[in-house]
């Protein structure tokens, strides 16, 4: 964004670490002001945020990096981290930690002196280790590290401008010596072990030789002189290597945590009021009562506060279509160009602003005060038993609202394979803009059962996007473990002021990010709809009318052949109500009211369907592609390839499933 | 023993983990190596997941993961 005229000035990379739960994209922001760049990582899709920072004369590039415990592992998270270290090599790296918890921070800031970083230590939530009775003697901690160590309290930008200074001395300075925490033995023996290793001796050799050692990572070596190492070491020093290097970082964090940490009050100060919190919310009794009411709550608080906003914003482009068009006049198609396509397509995505930006405000405040992590401990029996994580059940109870924000708060899932299944999840919910297809087919078809058949829709969603989590977990990642094993956060108060900030920043990167491929497939399904110039929007003679003739063969053996469920089908993919104003179009020839459409469609569609084939046509409606905004969704949080798979996947779901009901049903009716 | 079969408050000194090694890299990070003291805290209604302190800190565990990890019970509070 803030790139334009500084060329000039060189600028120096930091990276910006620390576990989760550090408040790290706090300070982060208040370092940059959230002057944000947004791009992926190489590769994979986890979002990379860059900010930039200028102080005396000196311009910084800050990398937001993922939160991790540390830098072994072979998760994406922790690998894009070490790539990040090794091949963009920054001029420092600042790690953020939690003071109340400094020994396990430790490792983290050990593991990057073992890389040979250059390292700032900002000792965050200062004031909550001070209220829970926890000093911290900086000054050792600083020479036994040999590095700055700066105090601060992101949420009221404390310590943000000695953290500055200390970054422009630290990036001057050569990197500090790395600490002993091995006996010489052990450091002459992985020096012996990397002049086996292409990259030989540079910085960090020894850190990625223990990490080749210990077999977290694939070794760049032959296996049988991988094998023949790991053995020696296993003589020599007694353990396998990776429980030797785990046990003495663990142990050096703790000998300085030890000799740096005084406690004026019993440890147990810092807990006691998470364990009393604890003992209401993950109580036995009270848990899932309690998780149900604040689902309630959530899904009241961006569904029934941000549905009257969606509507005035779709009365507000809808108008605004209305006018431009008018004031166009002709040539037609060029009215309907702009009003329909082009500020239909700008609507559609501002639309769901009010609900994102509510979404993330209630999202970013449960994550933060830690609730969230309650939740997932609560519910993650239910969700393990279809190999998701605990964390997965959120996203898709909001998805029985929109789709949309049940994609975006799969970020709360760390674990790739985790957040990608859910994502295909929650398109199964159903969706409250299916309501108005449903509502309009059970009235005409299935009056007496109204609630046994929209129960068993949603019943038949939620069982669909499950079993496809299991199905395609299964086949697309069949080795892959996903293991719960979560941190439950002490119980904080949310700042008020980051929620906001998170909660419009976010929404700001959805605009942007998926915004193009809504306003995208909005103009081409007008163009599909309307051209060639001068026909009926959907007609027959339409483009639209045309691919729906060719596909509709296709659903003859689900019941639902005629073109004109074709093509409301594909209008279907803008928005699913869409579906009844082009039946309505379609069948009636003109446009029908919303209110109206009942009545008006019914002799319509009793000539079209039969109950059976109206109820495979629900099904379709259910299961086939998300819309067109879920899809930009999809492509924000997981890219491309999954969105474009998860559209192709949920398209046969939807055709398989309501062909297999027909031909099942009709060989009983 | 294994973790899994400690009591609601009870502590216990690991001993080894026999997890594969992407669970145990996830395990070693959360600060459950061998020699850590660990309690258990809490055990979520359905009988999993097991929450515990683990150096100051909370995590939970399923059962199947409580389950690779090798302790030997201990008096209480000396912490790790």
């Amino acid at each position: 964004m803030a790139n334009a005229k500084q060329s000039t000035t060189e600028t120096l990379l930091i990276g910006v670490a620390g576990n989760p739960n550090t408040g790290k994209t706090t300070l982060f922001n208040a370092l940059t002001g959230m002057r944000l760049k947004t791009g992926n990582w190489p590769g994979v899709t986890v979002e990379r945020i860059e900010g930039r920072l200028t102080h005396k004369d000196k311009t910084l590039t800050l990398v937001d990096l993922p939160g991790i415990y540390g830098l072994t592992a072979d998760s994406e998270d922790e690998r894009i981290a070490r790539d990040f270290l090794l091949h963009e090599q920054p001029s420092a790296v600042l790690v953020v930690a939690d003071s109340t918890n400094l020994e396990r921070n430790l490792y983290l800031v050990l593991m990057l002196l073992e890389m040979e970083q250059k390292v700032v230590l900002a000792l965050n939530m200062w004031d909550e280790a001070q209220k829970a009775g926890i000093r911290i003697d900086t000054e050792t901690l600083s020479g036994l590290l040999g590095v700055e160590v700066v105090p601060t309290v992101a949420t009221r930008k404390e310590g943000v401008e000695k953290l500055k200074d200390a970054l422009i001395r630290t990036i001057e300075k050569p990197p500090p010596k790395t600490p002993d925490v091995y006996p010489k033995e052990v450091t002459q023996f992985l020096d012996g072990f990397c002049e086996t290793l292409p990259e030989g001796a540079g910085a960090g050799a020894r850190f990625m030789a223990s990490l080749y050692l210990g077999g977290d990572i694939e070794a760049p070596v032959e296996k049988t002189t991988l094998t023949r190492y790991q053995e020696e070491f296993k003589k020599r020093f007694g353990k396998e290597a990776a429980v030797y290097f785990a046990e003495h970082r663990f142990s050096w964090c703790h000998g300085v945590a030890s000799e740096v940490v005084k406690s004026v009050l019993p440890p147990s100060a810092r807990f006691a009021l998470t364990d009393k919190l604890d003992s209401i919310f993950i109580n036995r009794l009270l848990g899932i009562p309690i998780l149900a009411g604040v689902l309630y709550f959530v899904f009241w608080f961006i569904f029934t506060l941000g549905d009257p906003l969606v509507s005035y914003v779709d009365d507000f482009f809808s108008w605004l279509g209305g006018v431009v068009s008018e004031a166009v006049g002709s040539p037609q198609w060029l009215a309907s160009l702009l009003g329909d396509g082009i500020i239909g397509g700008v609507g559609a995505v501002l639309v769901f602003v009010p609900l994102l930006i509510l979404l993330y405000l209630i999202f970013s405040a449960l994550e933060d005060c830690g609730y969230l992590a309650r939740g997932a401990f609560l519910i993650d029996r239910i969700m393990h038993f279809f190999k998701l994580h605990g964390r997965s059940f959120i996203p898709m109870f909001l998805g029985f609202g929109c789709s949309i924000p049940g994609i975006l708060a799969t970020r709360t899932l760390t674990n790739r394979r985790d957040r990608l299944l859910t994502i295909l999840a929650v398109p199964f919910a159903s969706c409250s803009a299916r309501l108005p297809v449903y509502a309009l087919f059970i009235a005409a078809f299935f009056p007496n059962h109204k609630a046994t058949v929209l129960f068993a829709l949603y019943a038949i969603g939620i069982v669909m996007g499950l079993l496809s989590a299991l199905l395609i977990g299964r086949l697309l990642f069949p080795r892959e473990e996903a293991p719960l094993v979560m941190e439950l956060p002490p119980y904080r108060l949310p700042s008020p002021r980051v929620v906001f900030a998170t909660a419009w920043q976010r929404t700001l990167i959805f605009v942007k990010k998926a915004g193009t491929i809504i306003l995208g497939v909005t103009v081409l399904i007008w163009a599909l709809a309307s051209l060639p110039p001068g026909v009926e929007y959907a007609s027959e003679k339409s483009l639209a009318g045309r691919l729906g003739k060719a596909v509709a063969p296709v659903f003859e053996p689900a019941g639902f052949g005629s073109w004109q469920a074709s093509v409301a089908l594909l209008t279907g993919i803008l928005a699913k109500e869409a579906v009844v104003s082009t039946m309505g179009v379609l069948y009636t020839g003109e446009e029908v009211e919303e209110e109206e459409a009942e009545e008006e469609l019914t002799p319509h569609l009793h000539r079209h369907f039969t109950p059976l084939s109206a109820f495979a046509f629900l099904l379709m409606t259910l299961l086939y592609i998300p819309c067109v905004a879920a899809v930009g969704a999809i492509r924000r949080e997981a890219g491309w390839r999954w969105a474009i798979f998860t559209a192709v996947y949920t398209l046969f779901v939807g055709w398989l499933v309501a062909t297999l009901f027909y031909q099942i049903a009709s060989l009983f009716a | 023993m294994k973790l899994h079969q400690l009591k609601i408050g009870q502590s216990a000194k690991i001993v080894a983990i026999n997890a594969s090694p992407a669970l145990r890299a996830r395990l070693f990070s959360m600060g459950l190596v061998p020699e850590t003291v660990v309690k258990l805290l809490t055990v979520a209604p359905p009988g999993e997941p097991l929450e515990f302190e683990v150096r100051g800190t909370r995590v939970s565990l399923r059962r199947d993961e409580a389950k690779t990890i090798l302790a030997e019970p201990v008096k209480e509070n000396k912490n790790g």
